[in-house]
């Protein structure tokens, strides 16, 4: 049902409204446009009410824009409690008349419906709340909840739906419609009634995926314009509702500085040729015990005693351990912790869902403002992360730390005891600037521990696999292996002569 | 006062309203004079859509404390429409319109 006057509507740049989704806001190329009409497909409890409710409260909140908000399920009363945790105060917002209700939920009376009719009266409403505030917004929610309501001919309903979308869209409203789905994949909308008003199709899903809930945010159709496609994680906050976590696989744009700072091991520094880069992100890899949590502490201590702030995001070990771990090595996190130099985390991976620690992360590393972060260790998140969410993290954390121009250091833990790749390892090799092996190596009946830099980017490295040993006051690096041993081969013997 | 109220929702002129309202005139002469009746037009008093929670034109609503029953669309079986609005006809049989 496209006319030609909606054809012209095209060619012209079509001005862009904000959701407040930040992350959603770049997929759809700086927001949707004013004057078309965006469906919010979701199942029930995709967050489709919160999502549609957020578009409105950033519009009011952040770009004097009021909102006219039609409900068609829950009373104005119980959308104004239930949104007050996202902190949203809808009831002042009425009160000041920044806000309108238009309440087409249903009513107590009983209802009989004969024959032909229209939906003037809701139509009628709905401007006048528009007019009466001067809203630049609309939302209606949800539209499923309407043919649910009026049993009879779908046909009347979805031409009824298309002259209000027409009407409003005449009136250069944003509007956003929230519609129900079946199911996570298939049908777009109950009733296809997209087909009818959608110049824009968005849909929210909540999948179950190995017993862990993920949420993510599809545009499926953006008439007019481009949009990003695939599915962006996404999750529910407490006094922020709808955060997206920004895909920056789309851009490389972070810098690259040649300043070098100390990994907090001399000897690994001069192997490095001089040092991490202040904006990389090393990956130091190796079975447990080869000394993984004390390369961290090194990296940590060595950045504290030179004046930086340090943080640390332990996902294996509980503070009192990492601590305990410390103090044998020499170092006093305690007290770094008390001179505000240092900030240590640790949380169990299985509290919450991968977007929510890539949040917390972010949340923290802004509040904290360190120059360095470690990640001790990668391979304990991705134990609760479905495949694909894994890799998504993974991108969004390397790039969130370059872009804040800070030095990371991630650990993944492999396998086997014996040389061998973990999968994290694979996930992030590429995405990290260093990549530190630490290896159990097996030299006739001894078993020694080997170190060896295997990418440096942008920067010369030793080529040679160092041995070392640790003690009461750390690690130490010794000679190289003559014999050189296999590292990556896992079990198989060198017998050097 | 709990004066009950038979309120006709219709939009504008169009001729969906004025059937609505000539059925609504036929449905009158079949019950009491003492009712109290109200047309309104949505597009001029939305104000007063919104109050009552109407969606659809035309809606032909018996307002009551303790039960509103509403009908929407057709009026023209006016047996089927008392009968569900719960108004008794006067007197002797009608024919249908």
């Amino acid at each position: 049902m496209t006319t030609h006057e909606e054809d012209a509507d095209v060619s012209v740049v079509l001005e862009r409204v904000k959701t407040g989704v930040n992350a959603f806001d770049e997929l759809v190329m700086g927001g949707l446009p004013r004057g078309r009409t965006t469906v919010v497909g979701g199942t029930p409890g995709s967050g489709k009410t919160v999502f549609a409710t957020q578009f409105l409260a950033h519009g009011i909140t952040t770009h004097g824009e009021n909102g006219v908000l039609v409900t068609f399920e829950e009373p104005p009363a119980d959308i104004e409690a239930n949104m007050r945790g996202f902190g949203w105060d809808l009831s002042a917002w009425r009160k000041q008349g920044l806000l309108a209700f238009v309440d087409a939920s249903p009513s107590a009376s009983d209802e009989l419906v004969i024959g032909e009719y229209d939906l003037a009266a809701l139509l009628s409403r709905i401007e006048h709340a528009a007019k009466t505030i001067n809203a630049r917004r609309v939302v209606l929610d949800s539209l499923t909840q309407l043919f649910d309501h009026f049993i009879g001919d779908p046909k009347v309903l979805r031409r009824e739906l298309f002259r209000i979308s027409s009407a409003l869209k005449k009136a250069k409203l944003a509007v956003l419609m929230t519609a129900e789905r079946t199911n996570e994949y298939g049908e777009i909308t109950r009733h296809r009634l997209e087909e009818f008003v959608a110049d824009n199709v968005v849909i929210l899903r909540n999948v179950l995926h190995r017993e862990k809930r993920r949420r993510t945010i599809e545009v499926l159709k953006m008439r007019g314009s481009h949009h990003a496609e695939g599915e962006a994680p996404f999750t529910l906050l407490e006094n922020k509702g709808v955060v997206a976590v920004p895909l920056s696989s789309l851009r490389l744009e972070q810098q690259s500085s040649m300043i070098r700072v100390t990994s907090g091991n001399r000897a690994i520094d001069d192997m490095c040729g001089g040092g991490f880069f202040r904006d990389s992100v090393t990956l130091v890899s190796g079975a447990t015990g080869t000394g993984k949590t004390l390369l961290v502490t090194n990296f940590l201590a060595g950045g504290v005693a030179t004046g930086e702030k340090a943080i640390l995001f332990g996902y294996e070990e509980s503070k009192g351990q990492l601590f305990r771990n410390a103090n044998g090595w020499g170092v006093d996190f305690a007290q770094m912790e008390a001179d505000g130099k240092l900030k240590v985390i640790c949380l169990y991976p299985e509290a919450q869902a991968l977007p929510d620690h890539l949040l917390t992360i972010q949340g923290l590393v802004d509040e904290f403002q360190p120059n360095r972060v470690a990640i001790d260790s990668i391979s304990a998140l991705e134990r609760i992360a479905p495949d694909v969410g894994f890799r998504e993290f993974l991108i969004s954390l390397t790039s969130f730390i370059k872009k804040r121009e800070i030095a990371g250091l991630c650990t993944a833990t492999s396998k086997s005891l014996v040389g061998g790749e973990s999968a994290s390892e694979q996930h992030i090799s590429t995405l990290t600037d260093s990549i530190i092996l630490l290896r159990y190596i097996q030299q006739q009946d001894t078993m020694h521990r080997g170190l060896m830099v295997l990418k440096m980017r942008g920067s010369e490295h030793a080529k040679e696999i160092r041995r070392f040993t640790i003690d009461g006051s750390g690690m130490h690096l010794g000679e190289p292996f003559k014999q050189a041993p296999n590292v990556f081969a896992g079990a198989e013997f060198e017998y050097g002569r | 006062m709990t004066q009950p109220v038979l309120r006709l929702y219709i939009a504008g002129t169009s001729a969906t309203a004025r059937r609505a309202e000539k059925q609504f005139a036929h449905l009158l002469g079949l019950i009491r004079p003492e009712w109290k009746v109200e047309i309104i037009d949505v597009l001029e008093r939305p104000e007063l859509a919104e109050k009552a929670g109407i969606l659809a034109t035309p809606t032909l609503s018996y307002e009551h404390p303790e039960r509103s029953r509403r009908i929407i669309g057709d009026l023209s079986d006016a047996k089927r429409v008392l009968e569900f609005l719960g108004i008794e006809m006067m007197g002797i049989p009608h024919d249908h319109a």
